[in-house]
């Protein structure tokens, strides 16, 4: 009888269960016809979208079980581009579960069919070499127009270090969705609120006698959109994270992670390890690269410099190797590391001659996070060196190449750094934004024309990212893209600037020069005893003018500087009859200078540009415009002459 | 060609027993490790060694591959190229040894260790991965690696190259297999011969040696693996039962017709006749009507995927889950097209970017991609692939020659028998992209008004023509908007609109987009005159530098022309000071053919400016010595773009 009874709870209780897993209306042709009419534009729609998060202590230990359900309908020949979609996991947040089903629509009537195909694949990672992800691919059969599919996921996370954020608007228009956080009453959760909307805000908090939850109900949520040269997704679409801050456990309090504090502790056990037994060859180094050198600072310039070019960039990351770094006499025999390995060979090889230095953690720009706002191992993922010397910070990136002390990787431009200083003490300080004169161009050419032919001289310098950027690029490129490289560096005009001979110098020095030589047709206009010159031969920014409708912030990499100098000899025997006016403006985004001046029979034309911001909101984006719309207006300025 | 080596059941007795090892099993690198030195090249390959090894061994029939390649490394870029290595596999092979070894300049040498082998695998494609880094890599480092694999055997046509951007001092390339197995063998660009060593008794033994082989650079749009050193291989003969001829394309025309051509389950005839009721077809069709609502039909009710297994060509399993296999809908199309009393040829061929269709030594590898041809009307659709739609078909296939199987009758008894024919590419008038423009300058002379018609189709329209149809407004809005922003960067429409925008258009209507906007930035000003950069209305136009000498001929992607049509108002009182600049013709004429054209005229007719331009390109493969005609032409398309008219007060 009891037997019996339990049965029949188990089967009222997998009902409910039933229910509120797909309580979403029935896929029939009356949902179809609604949801077209709803969405006339949209191609695909994704009908329902939850999360449920159970975060529960058993034995002293967190459980975390993350299911996610989703459900998608095509509105048009889509299913051609859709219909397969991958599943990621990896050793942290592990697959316990994974259901899918099309639904396949036949213009009246649906057929529910199971999906078997679920295949492990490979999927190309140009950033890390190895590491434990595992990618499933779900190949969903008979979709079409009308069609219907349905995945279902369940992940198992032991550690609440590795929860995943809840995002609260999708790539695809969200008609349902819900989302349901519940945790025991033992354990505290804060939800954290990343880019809050009025949709954050909706989050109920409730308790029954077992659970706590946040809960959120919405429908009709309209998709985020995707613009180019836009801050990374994070920056923009609401989502929440929940943040495990301790639980009580046999009555004793256990604290998880509350602050940043909590978070160097952590931090500061993957790195506690390092090792300080040097190896022969790796003392040999440090002591044979600096012997000779007096200033502690050159001593750091060479060995950054040494271990940026001479140990490559290969990440291999199974399981803590994510956190923990490799052992720095090895990295050195291996010559490869991932940014860790490379940060702590940097760090051991300054130990040696007795320089300190401190292991830093930090978040590319694309992660929002600051440490206080999320102290977590979601909040950043990369590690420098960070180098102290007469009050300055010395942020090394031993990743980058061909980049100086005084840089820190574009990257992480105004980020937060975690500076570990010793197993307890550690630092916050942003990593400053580089002016825009530290990453400057400069290019001056002397030319001439003649019948309709410019021909000429130049000489191009380049300091900063822009410099590291023109070198990688170098590097990367084969040999017969080298050329088209330097010549789309150094074009005037148009593409029939044809770059003669070339020499790049100093290239390992900061600023890099180029001295050239080139021919460019068809670019003046003769026409009897008139010439027609526009001095304005590079004019590539005017393709960052932003349109009125564009949503999101414009992001750039650096701030820059360009100068230009153009000489132009004058022909025998023309004189100037029109020269366009000087031209200044100037807005806290940016800067032209442009100029015009007769010399000794040469129109001497000066441009300088500065770009002051690495973010135009939208807000802003009026005044950047601005900027854009004078470089047009005086890039129109054609200089006449005519024979005397 | 993974299809035709399952349904080719290997009929050999095994009869033979190994008495001396296998290759492998005994092969190693030198004790003693390679001193080279070289400051020229970037990269040299000091050594290649390849051994393909056919053998029984416990009843099985099996293929070991042992592949040894020794290599200097320069560079810094080097160096990040080559620390990492590749040894992909499918899940029906085993990797059964990988070591490699770095020799450093000093001497030192360290060998990787074999637990820093990592792999991963994918299910879809079976494609298994090991992969490793180097360690201790530094410039002038020799890496010395070496791999075995033990693989289902696969015999029937395989290329391998032994030339590319980087000089070989010596090349090997062994195969060995058991004496009633003899091989085929054909070297190209090289005038090094596959031998017979006759060394060893108990097995066939043919080698081939290269030495000193030069780099050859890629060039662009050359079929740069055409002119590689390369030699192919395939079985011939099985003395064993006396076959012959064992890899030929009548072989694979037999087979393939059995499995495409021949409905066995009665099953499989009431699905496809169920199948063929819900088509559209009107009942006076005519065949290329039939053709079309067929294929409309199928690409928007059967999605084709990939990588699928082999179920997927099962055409039950097709109709019933709505999903097909490249092979797998080829067969439907077949079917359906057969039912319905269309003549139909399966044609076999590949991309001729990879390498062209071997019409002299019948090779499997050659027979990979899909089209269906249609005799009658001698036209042909890609099967597999959901944009391209009768007549058109990619490119790659065009300009080659394909395997075209058909049926035929032995008396009572149907078969299909093969024959190799080109597949011709399309004529330069179906792939086109033309233009119609009208302009009118504002009052103030600041800009102009543009009225523009974009007419496409073939390969230029295919794409946007496709996707438009099942894309979101947003989508639609951006392609129109993208596909403006190309040909005039600074053009603002005021409104626009598609014609014919459906995948089922595409190769049967051009793909139309007319707009009315406005540029600014198309005039420039000096004092009191006007510089109108009229080339810019045609969009930006490739130039192709001559400075260094051509050495590799140019295959082209396809035959194409532009016919554009301007018309210009010259505003009241301003006259057109060098109209005759717009004047411009360049020309190919071979064999008293014109076969590249870019031709302008104009012709002012009050304060109407009308220029005319035809500019086509009707040959695809270009000899070195012709580089420059065709160089030529495409430059002067550059050229009118450059091209900028000087307007006065009268």
């Amino acid at each position: 009888m009891l037997l019996r009874l339990l049965l029949y709870k188990k089967l009222i209780l997998f009902f409910l269960i039933i229910k509120s897993t797909w309580g979403v209306a029935n896929v029939d042709i009356s949902l179809y016809n609604k949801v077209k009419q709803a969405y006339p534009n949209e191609c695909v729609v994704q009908l329902f979208y939850a999360v449920d998060y159970d975060i529960s202590e058993n034995n002293g230990a967190i459980e975390i079980s993350f299911t996610r359900r989703e459900r998608i309908i095509f509105l048009k020949d889509a299913q051609h581009y859709y219909s397969d979609k991958k599943v990621y996991s990896n050793s942290f947040v592990e697959l316990s579960e994974i259901e899918a089903y099309s639904y396949i629509f036949n213009g009246s009537k649906y057929k529910k069919v199971k999906v078997e195909d679920f295949k492990e694949v490979i999927e190309d990672n140009d950033i890390v070499f190895h590491d434990d992800s595992k990618t499933l691919n779900v190949v969903y059969p008979g979709i079409k127009e009308g069609s219907v599919i349905e995945l279902k996921t369940v992940y198992s996370i032991t550690d609440p270090q590795f929860i995943r954020s809840v995002f609260l608007q999708h790539y695809l228009p969200t008609h349902e969705m819900e989302i349901n956080i519940a945790f025991d009453k033992n354990i505290e959760v804060e939800l954290l609120k990343f880019n809050e909307n009025s949709l954050s805000n909706k989050f109920i908090f409730n308790e029954n006698k077992k659970k706590k939850n946040y809960v959120l109900k919405s429908n009709k949520i309209e998709k985020w959109k995707y613009e180019q040269n836009a801050p990374d997704f994070l920056n923009f679409v609401p989502h929440v994270f929940p943040l495990v801050k301790n639980y009580s456990s046999n009555g004793e309090k256990v604290r998880v992670i509350e602050n940043a504090a909590d978070l160097y502790k952590r931090y500061h056990g993957f790195i506690k390890n390092v090792t300080n037994e040097h190896s022969e060859v790796l003392v040999n180094l440090a002591d044979s690269l600096t012997q000779g050198l007096n200033s502690e600072l050159s001593k750091v310039k060479v060995l950054y410099k040494w271990v940026q070019s001479n140990v490559k960039y290969i990440a291999i990351e199974e399981g803590l190797g994510g956190f923990v770094p490799a052992n720095p006499n090895k990295v050195l025999s291996a010559r490869y590391g991932d940014c860790k390995g490379k940060s702590t060979l940097l760090y051991s090889l300054l130990k040696h001659i007795g320089i300190k230095s401190h292991l830093t953690w930090i978040g590319t720009r694309d992660l929002p996070y600051t440490y206080s706002e999320l102290p977590t191992l979601a909040a950043d993922n990369h590690m420098i060196l960070t180098y102290k010397h007469n009050n300055k910070c010395y942020f090394l990136d031993p990743t980058s190449n061909y980049l100086s002390i005084d840089y820190p990787t574009s990257f992480i431009q105004g980020k937060e750094a975690m500076i570990s200083i010793d197993s307890v003490n550690y630092e916050i300080r942003t990593v400053p934004v580089t002016e825009p004169e530290c990453n400057f161009i400069y290019d001056s050419i002397l030319f001439e024309s003649k019948e309709g032919l410019l021909t000429g001289t130049g000489t191009y310098n380049s300091t900063g990212y822009t410099r590291m950027r023109l070198i990688d690029r170098r590097n990367i490129q084969d040999e017969k893209y080298r050329h088209e490289l330097y010549e789309g560096t150094c074009r005037k005009g148009s593409n029939k600037f044809v770059l003669g001979k070339m020499n790049m110098t100093n290239e390992n020095i900061d600023t890099l020069i180029i001295s050239y030589d080139f021919t460019l047709d068809n670019y003046i206009t003769v026409y009897n005893d008139e010439l027609f010159i526009n001095m304005n031969f590079s004019r590539g920014w005017t393709d960052r003018k932003i349109k009125e409708d564009r949503v999101h912030a414009v992001e750039f990499d650096y701030n820059a500087s360009l100068n230009q100098v153009f000489v132009y000899n004058i022909p025998h025997g023309y004189e100037i009859t029109y020269m366009p006016a000087n031209y200044l403006f100037e807005n806290e985004f940016a800067k032209v200078e442009i100029t015009y001046d007769e010399k000794n029979n040469h129109i001497i034309y000066k441009q300088k540009l500065v770009r002051k911001k690495l973010l135009v909101d939208k807000p802003n984006f009026g005044e950047w415009n601005k900027f854009i719309v004078a470089l047009e207006m005086n890039y129109k300025e054609t200089v006449s002459l005519k024979k005397k | 060609m993974k299809a035709l080596s399952l349904i080719l059941v290997f009929t050999m007795f095994c009869t033979y027993i190994m008495s001396q090892g296998l290759y492998h099993e005994t092969y190693t690198w030198n004790k003693e490790v390679h001193n080279f030195t070289d400051t020229t090249s970037e990269k040299v390959i000091l050594f290649e060694k390849v051994v393909v090894e056919y053998a029984f061994v416990e009843n099985n029939f099996i293929e070991y591959r042992t592949y040894h390649k020794v290599e200097l490394i320069n560079t810094e870029e080097q160096i990040e190229y080559n620390n990492r290595k590749y040894i992909n596999i499918y899940n029906t092979s085993d990797l059964l040894l990988a070591k490699a070894r770095v020799v450093k300049p000093n001497g030192d040498v360290i060998e990787i260790e074999k637990e820093s082998i990592k792999s991963s695998k994918d299910e879809v494609t079976g494609e298994v991965s090991h992969y490793f880094a180097i360690d201790g890599l530094e410039k002038g480092c020799i890496i010395d690696y070496m791999y075995v694999v033990q693989k289902l055997p696969h015999y029937s046509g395989i290329t391998r190259f032994f030339q590319d951007a980087y000089p070989r001092k010596k090349y090997e390339f062994h195969l060995l297999a058991p004496n009633h197995l003899i091989f085929d063998f054909a070297v190209y660009n090289d005038t090094n011969h596959v031998l017979s060593d006759t060394a060893i008794h108990d097995k066939k033994h043919w080698k081939l040696m290269a030495y000193d082989i030069p780099e050859l650079i890629n060039e662009d749009q050359s079929p740069y693996n055409k002119f590689r050193k390369q030699v192919w291989y395939k079985i011939d003969q099985n003395l064993a039962n006396g076959s012959k001829d064992m890899t030929s394309y009548g072989q694979a025309s037999q087979n393939l017709y059995n499995r495409m051509f021949k409905v066995e389950d009665k099953k499989d005839l009431k699905k496809i006749e169920k199948f063929i009721s819900a088509i559209d077809i009107k009942k006076d069709a005519n065949e290329i009507e039939t053709i079309t609502a067929v294929e409309n039909y199928i690409k928007t009710n059967i999605n084709i995927i990939e990588a699928v297994g082999v179920a997927y060509e099962n055409i039950q399993t097709i109709i019933e889950n709505g999903t097909a296999s490249p092979l797998g809908i080829t067969k439907l199309f077949i079917q359906v097209y057969r039912n319905l009393g269309i003549d139909v040829q399966m044609v076999v061929t590949n991309d001729r970017m990879e390498y062209e269709f071997n019409t002299n030594f019948e090779s499997y590898n050659c027979l990979v991609d899909y089209l269906i041809y249609f005799p009658k009307t001698k036209s042909f659709i890609a099967s597999a692939n959901f944009l391209f739609r009768y007549p058109l078909i990619p490119f790659e296939y065009t300009d080659n020659n394909g395997l075209f199987i058909k049926e035929t009758n032995l008396g009572d008894f149907k078969t299909g028998i093969g024959k190799v024919k080109k597949i011709p590419a399309l004529g330069y008038d179906k792939s086109y992209n033309n233009l119609n423009i009208k302009v009118a300058f504002n009052n103030d002379l600041t800009g102009v008004d543009l009225d523009i018609e974009r007419l496409s189709e073939g390969y230029y329209a295919v794409y946007e023509q496709g996707y438009y149809s099942i894309i979101n407004e947003e989508n639609k809005n951006e392609l129109v908007e993208e596909s403006l922003s190309l040909l005039m960067k600074n053009y603002k429409h005021s409104s626009y609109e598609v014609i014919n925008g459906n995948v089922n258009e595409v190769g049967k209507k051009p793909f139309i987009i007319s707009s009315k906007g406005t540029n600014t930035e198309l005039i420039e000003k000096a004092s009191n005159k006007y510089l109108f950069k009229v080339g810019e209305l045609i969009g930006p136009q490739v130039e192709m530098y001559s400075e260094k000498e051509r050495t590799l001929p140019v295959w082209d992607t396809y035959k194409r022309s532009f016919v554009r049509n301007i018309e210009i108002e010259i505003p009241e009182g301003y006259a057109v000071k060098n109209a005759e600049d717009l004047n411009l013709v360049v020309e190919y004429v071979n064999d008293d053919k014109q076969v590249l054209l870019f031709d302008s005229k104009y012709v002012l007719n009050g304060n109407l400016l009308t220029i005319d331009i035809n500019e086509f390109y009707d040959q695809l493969y270009f000899e070195v010595d012709e580089y420059k005609f065709y160089r030529d032409v495409v430059n002067s398309a550059a050229d009118f773009n450059k091209i900028v008219l000087l307007i006065e007060k009268m």
